[in-house]
């Protein structure tokens, strides 16, 4: 083992450009292992414009992009799972750029997949995508930075129907973390710091298969003992209920109770089921995610048909749970009883959640039933400052749709103009107000881009 | 015309060389003003009146303060319009 190696777990990927940072780490080799290239764009900043030494530069800076981002908020500061990556270069961490994606079940289909997702795209550094069994076709002369996430074990296929999450009716890891560690020793690649994210929040390894993480941090920093290698192996293997019921009998890991729970809820056998599922949270809190079964990350994919199942079962294992009766009320919603749904909003507030997403529905439900005041007072409740980027649109729109006045109005629409790229209700809603103020010049303007908008939907 | 204006504070700014050069970022725009522009946009501070503002920027750029106040009118009536300024 090499006593200068540092390994660092963290759930969201985006964490590793955090702990590069902390340690000051500049110019360096990323090898990048993952179902995902997290390269996102960061749209450059509006206001960094003003930062031009030179009009004549801020003019040419700003024709070089035709989208700029409208926040004010910082590169730094919009760096996420999806882009850290291109964070990490622009601030001068990563001098190359390598992406390893899995091999497919097909390599010729997998590379066509790979050069889609690559299309386009400008590195500004040096950047080789291939896939692990090409591993040791990359030779860099200095230890690199290890960058792994745990999705790279269960998502196998780039042009997969489920892309970018994992084939629900997979339970499996296509390759192990330890097979991970010998094709880098084969290779003869070094490194002194190594990331490892779960990245289970957004749905993309399922919880199953989180202890992957651990498993390869484990083997990273140095050898297992031979009771975790035991361990390991079985969960691996994707066991049946009777070899995992044994294996309980000598130990107690989360990974295990929750796996036994699901295979006892899916055989109906709730009440072992919810025994087990319960010991597991309440030895990892984790464990009650909201993305603790696929369900969630196909909602959020508008794959309601698809979620049902696997919410329908979650919900008998763990029925007080807010997320998944949040689902619940987000249905209602869609299916427009908002009064029904209301009913259940007002049982879950009550039961002491207070996710933002629950205050947002329940300010919803009340401006369907044509009762702005009560909308406001619940959305008084939300901090914006708090909310995550996907909730801000929603909560200044519905700020907008309750605005006492028609400033106030516009002022919330602005900030929906800020988030959004493309918002032609928003322009069509601000159209109709500067109609009503007599601004006609600023009524023409939205109505032209609300037009132009809708048609490029 | 004895009102008031300021500018709003969600627009960032900044002076570069000689010229105001502004962010409307609602509109996805950069907006830059002239020399004497940009100075009426500096001075809208909701204190100062447009009469006062002409006869400050006359005293700058040696000019009759009648001469330039129409144009200062003009000037502020276009920002107000595109709502960069509010009234005090």
């Amino acid at each position: 083992m090499n006593p200068t190696r540092t390994v660092s777990l963290m759930e969201d990927h985006d964490g590793a450009l955090r702990t590069w940072q902390a340690a000051g780490i500049k110019n360096r080799i990323l090898l990048h292992f993952d179902a995902h290239l997290d390269f996102a764009p960061i749209l450059p900043s509006a206001r960094a414009l003003l930062e031009e030494p030179t009009l004549e530069a801020a003019v040419r800076r700003a024709g070089e992009s035709p989208l700029w981002d409208r926040t004010g908020k910082t590169s730094g500061e919009r760096a996420h799972l999806g882009n850290y990556i291109h964070e990490a270069i622009r601030a001068g961490v990563v001098r190359e750029f390598v992406w390893v994606y899995p091999d497919g079940t097909e390599p010729r289909r997998q590379e066509a997949a790979a050069a889609r997702l690559l299309a386009g795209l400008n590195f500004g550094v040096p950047f080789r995508a291939i896939p692990l069994s090409r591993l040791s076709e990359i030779a860099p002369r200095e230890p690199v930075l290890l960058d792994v996430d745990a999705d790279f074990f269960a998502i196998r296929d780039l042009d997969s129907e489920h892309y970018p999450l994992h084939d629900p009716g997979v339970s499996g890891c296509w390759v192990s973390p330890q097979e991970l560690v010998d094709r880098l020793r084969a290779a003869g690649i070094a490194f002194d710091l190594a990331t490892i994210s779960y990245s289970v929040e957004e749905g993309y390894t399922p919880l199953t298969l989180k202890f992957l993480g651990d498993e390869l941090a484990a083997r990273l920093a140095g050898a297992l003992a031979a009771e975790r290698e035991r361990l390991y192996e079985l969960l691996r293997a994707a066991p049946a209920l009777d070899a995992l019921e044994d294996a309980l009998t000598r130990w107690r890991a989360p990974a295990l109770l929750f796996s036994a729970a699901l295979h006892l809820a899916k055989a109906g056998l709730f009440d072992r089921a919810k025994a087990l599922y319960e010991e597991a949270v309440a030895r990892d809190p984790s464990y009650r995610t909201r993305y603790n079964h696929p369900g969630q990350a196909l909602r959020e994919r508008g794959r309601f048909a698809e979620a049902e199942p696997h919410f329908a079962l979650m919900r008998r294992l763990d029925p007080e749970h807010p997320h998944y009766r949040l689902a619940e009320l987000e249905d209602l919603l869609r299916a427009g009883e908002p009064a029904r749904a209301l009913a259940l909003g007002t049982a879950i507030f009550a039961g002491g959640a207070r996710e933002p997403e629950l205050l947002l529905a329940l300010a919803e439900c009340r401006l369907e039933l044509r009762e702005p005041d009560a909308a406001r007072t619940w959305l008084a409740f939300c901090r914006p400052e708090a909310l995550p980027p996907h909730l801000l649109a929603r909560y200044w729109a519905l700020k907008a749709k309750t605005a006492d006045s028609p400033d106030e109005a516009l002022e919330a629409y602005h900030h929906v103009l800020r988030l959004s790229v493309r918002a032609p209700r928003a322009h069509l809603a601000l159209a109709r107000i500067y109609l009503r103020k007599r601004n006609f010049f600023k009524a023409r303007r939205h109505a032209w881009k609300a037009l132009k908008f809708w048609g490029a939907r | 015309m004895n009102e008031r204006f300021n500018r709003r504070e969600r627009f960032p700014w900044r002076r570069l060389e000689g010229s105001v050069v502004l962010i409307d970022e609602v509109e996805g725009q950069l907006v830059h003003f002239s020399e004497v522009g940009g100075r009426v946009w500096e001075e809208l501070d909701g204190v100062k009146t447009p009469a006062q503002l002409a006869e400050l920027l006359g005293r700058e750029f040696d000019a009759p303060a009648d001469a330039i106040e129409k144009d200062v009118r003009r000037f502020i009536r276009q920002l107000e319009k595109r709502e960069l300024i509010e009234r005090t």
